[in-house]
């Protein structure tokens, strides 16, 4: 009995799991059919495919679903409605596994009341700079993490400062003000977790002078200055400035390493000292595309097998392995490490790289490009990952807008609100929130974009416990 | 008779060449189905999710298969608890002296059933004009191989046998023990012999010297020794060893009250009966509430497969200590004495002397042992694990097995397929099902590429590997049932949180069954495909 139990029941499991299924009506007889992974944040939503409803909310499985287009909507209490058309293949899943579900009324928050005029992102830090003025004293820090903010300079010896610039570095808690008045020049290095105590200055004594200035997130007592196609090393603490040796066309820091595209058409890694160096790339293809350019180009090395070169001008070179992909007029991009995705940004437009494994493609692949998924933008301002890679969050101009990327056609824009003009905007994809400046008042406001504490973190055997096989509520 | 020679020794070139491939085969097709499972995984994850999942479901069909003979085996050792063993011995010795058969008048429906087996035994018994001498001609010779037991591990195991319902005066129970055991150890041996002597027919103290030719160091050559010894006792005493039932008890084996008398009926209701050896259920009861949770799991484990077994006469081996003809044992020139594996080695070797005609009959009575303690967890866990390791070596059967049957003319190729088939799948099944229910299982999924995570299947597979694992609990279910109903009842009263306590000490099934039963196991079988062969090694024991 249990070996014809097993004959029979087997290959019928196997069919089962390779989605045949038996068919009544116009369609009848066995039929290979894909199922719908939905999954929504907030949970909950109630799944409607067609005319049908299904009994069950969202994450949801709906089997048994012949080839072809489905009308899908999902239906929140208090949100807006999702609505999309999905395919459907034979023995494949259409995976929506990360919905994002808008509430009608959007939860912003007040965070900082004073009335700003820019915001400053510190990349990779907890940490918001918020200017009212050019004053320094004017000057106030935000702990984002924490939800406070405090004046940087308190103490009132730079009451009448005005600084010109400020450079942050990613991941680096560290500020540096460009202080100018009329009688001289001056720098202030300051540490944001220590404050105004950990401040350090030094003046036009020193020809510290730079038109791109790195340090290392790892080791802040040295600053890299490039100026006039040479790299130089600031000593911080003891205000010594060295020059580096041979001219670069670009360079970059990746944690305790210099990385240096040298004039003569060497990719190397160094110590800061340049006392043990190592050429990485001699590659005749990335030194021709970085020779036509005047511009120091910014080596950022954002993962160990890729590295990104973005010049002045605008140009972003990408280069894994044996591919090397380039772009004109590109105002920024943020490196996606979990997902091995960049996205990039000109004044119109946004683009989207995937970067396979190194074992996994070969030379120019076609994974290996960049799909603009968004153009006609008038001026965008800077654009932030979100929802786990399957969001973007952009300012054009001044308003905010979410980009649905997981579709399965074009990418649904959604807009989320306007903000301060000519103002910066901080997202964080861990907290889910949306920093900004906000239009009338100017006061800091920060949006939940992602209701985190709502998302449900679902093990993926127990997703299946949920799994819907066509009930259809009565 | 089958003249094979049931030992890897002195063997012929070609001979040792097969042995060596026979020994290898086992631990390859247990590597070779992890590897290449695991490989599978990786290149081919559909494929692998595939065969997984039909893994699944052939696995939950054998465990439904298990529960239900589990059950049936059960009921069968609770309808015989109350049987009045020795009543039906004299009603066989009534059948041999043409007096009439009188069947008592059932008093409840457990007797009732038990009686309409009896009557069918009895109706076999008399159809096969093979009928036993008198019971009161029939004698037990009890071999209790000791090396490091000390008295409190021996002497319940005497104790149980003096008072047993069989009559005492009937039993010879000979210690053997090792030369090179400790002094404390043979002056407790003596001590506990001069307590019984008079309590049985006989008791021997018999010392198995060290370094005799041929032997490697284990039971099985002790305890051979120790029967050759018993045996010149009964010859003078003028015993026919044809009256003899041989029992070889682990040294902290006690006795149900019944074993002797049971023991003593199924040798006399058996027409094939100096053909058979004689397997009691083994249970592991004598400190089960002493030691770690795990432990007490797997030993609960050991004796559920015994009683499943107990199920199909067809398919059982011997294992443990269990009984069987003297004339047998003799014929069969006793036990290997070059094999840890002693207990089913010597069901082999008879399987393949008699050239098939020889079986192991089910006894539903039981014989309790203790579960390995080793004093600390740690301790208890690395023993645990080493006693596993040497009943898994029980796969050198396997290589001797194979080349007795292919030596053999007379043993039906269905037989001889069917012994080695279950022979072999069994010591695969122990070293890697574990590893691919447990682990391999989920594998597909955590590698899953872009191709298999777009694919139905990949949404599919976790949700019918769920439903059988969910079905597959309804069995576990049923099995901690019958571990409630099984288990002695505790000196202590234990709290109902305590119980729950021990029921949920099921779950840690998983983990148990891959360190404590397939690692072993595949460790065994590497021992054996590399050819370093092991030793016996006394577990620690203690009350």
């Amino acid at each position: 009995m249990f070996v014809a139990l097993f004959i029979i029941g087997a290959p019928k499991i196997v069919f089962y799991a390779l989605g045949y299924s038996y068919k009544i009506g116009s369609e009848k007889g066995i039929v290979q059919t894909g199922l719908i992974y939905l999954s929504s944040t907030p949970p909950g939503a109630t799944v409607y495919i067609g005319g049908r409803r299904y009994r069950e909310p969202t994450p949801a499985i709906i089997r048994d679903l012949l080839p072809g287009n489905y009308p899908i909507r999902l239906v929140l209490k208090d949100h807006e409605t999702w609505s999309k058309s999905v395919p459907i293949e034979a023995a494949k899943a259409s995976v929506l596994g990360k919905i994002l579900l808008n509430p009608k009324k959007p939860e912003w928050r007040k965070r900082v009341l004073d009335r700003f005029e820019d915001l400053i992102v510190v990349p990779d830090t907890r940490y918001l700079l918020l200017r009212k003025s050019d004053q320094l004293d004017a000057v106030q820090i935000y702990d984002w993490k924490q939800g406070k903010a405090s004046s940087l300079f308190v103490g009132g010896a730079e009451k009448e400062s005005q600084f010109s610039s400020v450079s942050v570095a990613s991941g680096s808690p560290h500020v540096l003000f460009k202080v100018e008045s009329k009688k001289k020049k001056r720098w202030i290095w300051i540490d944001l977790d220590k404050g105004e105590k950990s401040k350090i200055t030094w003046g036009d004594e020193i020809p510290f002078q730079s038109d791109k200035l790195v340090w290392s997130e790892k080791d802040s007592r040295y600053l890299f200055t490039y100026y006039q196609g040479s790299v130089s090393r600031f000593d911080v603490e003891k205000k010594t400035l060295v020059p580096m040796g041979e001219p670069v066309q670009g360079f970059g820091v990746n944690e305790k390493k210099l990385l240096l595209l040298t004039n003569d058409n060497q990719f190397k890694k160094t110590d800061f000292f340049d006392k043990n160096s190592k050429v990485m790339i001699k590659n005749a293809n990335l030194l021709k595309a970085l020779a036509s350019e005047n511009d120091p180009f910014e080596v950022k090395r954002v993962a160990s097998d890729i590295v990104f070169y973005l010049s002045g001008a605008g140009t972003l070179l990408m280069h894994q392995g044996k591919t090397l992909i380039s772009e004109k007029d590109i105002l920024g991009f943020h490196f996606d490490k979990k997902h091995r995705k960049a996205v990039l940004w000109r004044a119109d437009a946004i683009g989207i790289i995937q970067f396979l494994k190194d074992e996994e493609g070969d030379v120019l692949r076609p994974s290996a490009k960049v799909e603009w998924i968004l153009k006609g933008a008038r001026q965008l301002r800077h654009v932030y990952w979100a929802h786990d890679g399957a969001y973007l969050i952009f300012q054009d101009q001044n308003k905010i807008f979410l980009l649905e990327l997981e579709t399965f056609g074009s990418p649904s824009v959604h807009e989320l609100l306007e903000t301060k003009s000519d103002s910066q905007i901080f997202y964080s994809d861990d907290s889910g929130e949306l920093f900004y400046l906000d239009k009338k008042t100017g006061n800091l406001m920060s949006l939940e974009v992602i209701p985190k504490w709502k998302v449900l973190e679902v093990p993926f055997s127990i997703l299946q416990e949920k799994e819907k096989e066509g009930k259809v509520a009565a | 008779m089958n003249p094979f020679r049931f030992t890897r020794q002195g063997l012929t070139k070609n001979e040792a060449r097969l042995e060596r491939f026979f020994e290898v085969l086992p631990g390859l097709t247990s590597w070779s189905v992890l590897i290449g499972l695991m490989i599978l995984i990786l290149v081919q994850p559909i494929i692998a999710a595939l065969i997984i999942i039909v893994f699944d479901f052939y696995w939950l069909l054998r465990l439904f298969y298990l529960t239900l003979f589990l059950t049936i085996a059960y009921l069968r050792l609770s309808l015989e608890e109350d049987t009045d063993w020795l009543s039906r011995i004299h009603q066989i010795d009534a059948l041999k002296k043409n007096e009439a058969v009188a069947v008592n008048g059932p008093r409840g429906w457990k007797e009732r059933i038990s009686n309409l087996f009896f009557k069918k035994e009895i109706k076999s018994l008399s159809a096969s004009s093979s009928l036993p001498v008198l019971s009161n001609e029939i004698y037990h010779l009890v071999i209790v191989p000791a090396f490091k037991e000390t008295r409190e591990i021996l002497e319940p195991g005497v104790a149980s046998y003096a008072n047993g319902s069989f009559p005492s005066k009937q039993m010879l129970i000979v210690f053997a023990v090792e030369e090179r055991a400790g002094e404390d150890v043979k002056r407790a041996a003596e001590d506990i012999r001069l307590k019984y002597k008079d309590a049985f027919f006989d008791f021997l103290v018999v010392i198995h010297p060290d370094g005799i030719k041929d032997e490697a160091r284990v039971k099985g050559a002790n305890a051979t020794y120790a029967a050759k010894t018993a045996r010149k006792l009964l010859e003078e005493r003028r015993i026919p060893v044809e009256n003899v039932i041989v029992s070889c008890f682990d040294a902290d084996t006690v006795v149900s009250q019944n074993y002797f008398s049971c023991l003593t009926y199924s040798y006399m209701v058996c027409p094939d009966r100096e053909r058979a050896s004689f397997q009691p259920i083994p249970v592991y009861h004598n400190n089960i509430w002493e030691v770690p949770g795990f432990a007490r799991i797997l030993e609960m484990g050991a004796s559920f497969f015994q009683l499943t077994e107990a199920t199909h006469p067809d398919r059982l081996v011997t294992f443990s200590s269990h009984s069987m003809s003297f004339k047998a044992l003799v014929d069969v020139n006793y036990w290997p004495v070059d094999m840890v594996s002693d207990d089913s080695a010597i069901f082999w070797k008879a399987l393949i002397h008699y050239e098939g005609d020889y079986r192991a009959i089910p006894m539903y009575v039981t014989v309790s042992m203790d579960v390995v303690d080793a004093g600390g967890w740690w301790q208890t866990c690395v023993n645990v694990y080493k006693q596993k390791r040497r009943w898994a070596w029980g796969v050198e059967n396997f290589p001797i097995v194979m080349r007795g049957f292919l030596q053999s003319n007379k043993i039906s190729i269905f037989e001889r397929v069917r012994h080695s088939f279950k022979l072999f799948e069994g010591h695969v099944a122990w070293a890697t099902w574990p590893f691919i229910l447990g682990i391999m299982g989920w594998l597909p999924g955590i590698f899953a590429g872009q191709d298999f995570s777009d694919s139905v299947l990949f949404y599919t597979a976790p949700r019918i590997s769920s439903v059988i694992f969910n079905l597959a609990s309804l069995s576990l279910i049923t099995t901690i049932i019958l571990s409630l109903c099984l288990l002695p009842k505790t000196k202590i009263k234990h709290s109902f949180w305590r119980r729950v306590i021990h029921a949920l000490e099921w779950l840690v099934i998983p983990l148990v069954a891959i360190f404590f039963s397939a690692m072993p196991a595949l460790d065994a079988q590497t021992r054996l495909m590399f050819g370093k062969y092991m030793e016996f090694w006394v577990t620690d024991k203690r009350r």
